[in-house]
């Protein structure tokens, strides 16, 4: 079951894990919203390891504003950017700020 | 720590546009990936890939996509104790021998 819903505001987290990861730095410790829930896919950090058991893991669409990720965007203010990210990079955003 | 393919962000400079012709090797290689990761081998992933040429060294990396792939299955396969290093070296000087190259 996916734990957030479309709308909601995550916050990526900076996790230092080793191995293969899909959540590259330029959008952690950055805060987004649930644009889709994409499904349940095999953990890709686990199967990187080999592991062909690796369990299934919710998978979300994430939105942010480019003006958030870059500090020199000379873009639009409206511009977004979406990437795909695990459930366990997020969490909410005002676990973050509280 | 921010590995040496997590670029996103960094300054590229000018980005050339070419389109490149497929050459020979490259199909087999990509031939040769997808047999080895097939329901009924499952030998190497593609995350498997990534996660051997995220950490073979930078020098190796950028050697090109191919070549990175190509490097990154054969330590794979290495790991997996398909057969050894030995194994890819003589094989290759045959092949080179044969073709005259080298």
């Amino acid at each position: 079951m996916p734990r957030f819903l479309v709308g909601a505001r995550v916050y990526v987290r900076n996790l230092d894990l080793a191995g293969h990861v899909r959540t590259p730095h330029y959008v952690r410790n950055h805060t987004g919203v649930i644009e889709r829930y994409c499904g349940a896919f095999p953990n890709p950090e686990q199967r990187a390891r080999g592991d062909k058991n690796a369990r299934r893991t919710e998978l979300y669409r994430v939105q942010f504003r480019q003006c958030d990720l870059w500090p020199a965007y000379a873009g639009e203010p409206e511009d977004t950017l979406e990437i795909e990210v695990y459930e366990h990079w997020l969490m909410e955003h005002h676990e973050e700020t509280a | 720590m921010k590995g040496y393919h997590d670029i996103g962000g960094e300054s590229a400079g000018h980005v050339e546009h070419l389109e490149l012709p497929w050459l020979h090797w490259q199909k087999l290689a990509e031939a040769m990936r997808n047999l080895l990761g097939d329901a009924r081998r499952n030998l190497v992933s593609v995350d498997e890939l990534r996660r051997v040429f995220e950490t073979f060294g930078e020098e190796k990396y950028n050697a090109g996509f191919y070549e990175r792939r190509v490097e990154a299955m054969a330590a794979l396969l290495v790991e997996k104790n398909v057969f050894s290093w030995d194994v890819i070296e003589t094989r290759m000087a045959a092949i080179a021998k044969r073709s005259g190259v080298r």
